[in-house]
């Protein structure tokens, strides 16, 4: 009996550090996307942890980061309803933070680079959170298509389609302060800036 | 019709089958086949290849407006081994931090 329990403990563990431990870094980073505060995204993680850590025998092992990053959303909207700071609203709280292997030796490019950041955080904060949460689940997060789809429970079609959109909707700001690639264009007649048309949010889904 | 004015237009055709995988291109969610066909033509086209770098550099944005400094990472890892030495102990919980 005592065996059985240990072996089940043991399985537990096993779990853990195979579903759990490897995502702790993807956590933190969709934590910070989601309350802009270190000490707030840590937080965030521990709880999300502890749940994941309780709830773990129910998982099914398919793509455990979005099953983790639905657990931290789940978390983020109680501690919110509990008075606790979930999502801060602040554009310029972390604007100008050097992630690794940034390339800020030249003080020109760092600048720019600040620029950038500080128009594609403005246009975040600025989207619907439809389309923030697409962003969060694949750019920040690093989901694949049928995770995100998953975590959010839409067809592939209708997050592929809240993708484009959103993604156009961060370009246009940088478009108007001139801070994408400059390309020549030649009316409508081009490709590349008819490709930015992108259609409407598919709510119904259609699979690539 | 000139050869240059000829070789733009088969240029800018592939463009136009091309640029709606972009971004799925960059999310790495194209087939392996389609993969072949767009990186071949980004060898090419400078257009798609700056259409490209802007949906790189967007995500490069966001994540680095969401990087976290190292401590909360030694911290979180700390927190993870704790609780995996001992689940009851509900002290785990909390913050390291003064």
């Amino acid at each position: 009996m005592a065996e059985g329990s240990q072996r089940s403990a043991e399985q537990h563990d096993q779990r853990f550090s195979r579903y759990v431990l490897p995502e702790l870094e993807a956590l933190l980073r969709f934590a910070m996307s989601l309350t802009r505060q270190p000490a707030d995204a840590e937080d965030l993680v521990q709880d999300t942890v502890l749940r994941a850590y309780r709830s773990l025998d129910q998982f099914s092992g398919e793509y455990p980061r979005a099953w983790l990053f639905t657990i931290m959303r789940r978390a983020n909207i109680d501690n919110f309803r509990g008075g606790r700071p979930a999502t801060v609203v602040d554009a310029d709280a972390l604007v100008g933070v050097a992630g690794p292997g940034r390339p800020d030796d030249d003080p020109g490019e760092r600048a720019v680079n600040a620029e950038f950041d500080t128009v594609v955080a403005t246009a975040f904060d600025a989207l619907a959170p439809r389309y923030q949460e697409v962003l969060r689940l694949v750019d920040i997060g690093g989901l694949s298509y049928a995770e995100a789809a998953s975590a959010l429970g839409v067809p592939i079609g209708t997050l592929t389609s809240r993708l484009h959109r959103a993604r156009a909707r961060l370009r246009k700001p940088l478009s108007a302060a001139g801070l994408e690639p400059h390309r020549q264009r030649r009316g409508t007649a081009d490709p590349h800036t008819a490709a930015r048309d992108v259609p409407g949010d598919n709510s119904a889904g259609s699979a690539r | 019709m000139s050869w240059w004015h000829r070789s733009q237009q088969a240029r800018r055709s592939g463009c136009a089958e091309v640029l709606p995988l972009l971004q799925t291109f960059v999310d790495g969610e194209l087939k392996e086949r389609d993969a072949r066909e767009v990186t071949d033509h980004l060898r090419d086209c400078r257009h798609c290849g700056l259409e490209v770098s802007v949906y790189r550099e967007l995500r490069a944005s966001l994540r680095r407006r969401t990087s976290a400094p190292p401590s909360e990472m030694a911290r979180l890892e700390e927190f993870v081994h704790r609780l995996e030495s001992d689940p009851t102990d509900h002290t785990t919980r909390g913050r390291a931090r003064e």
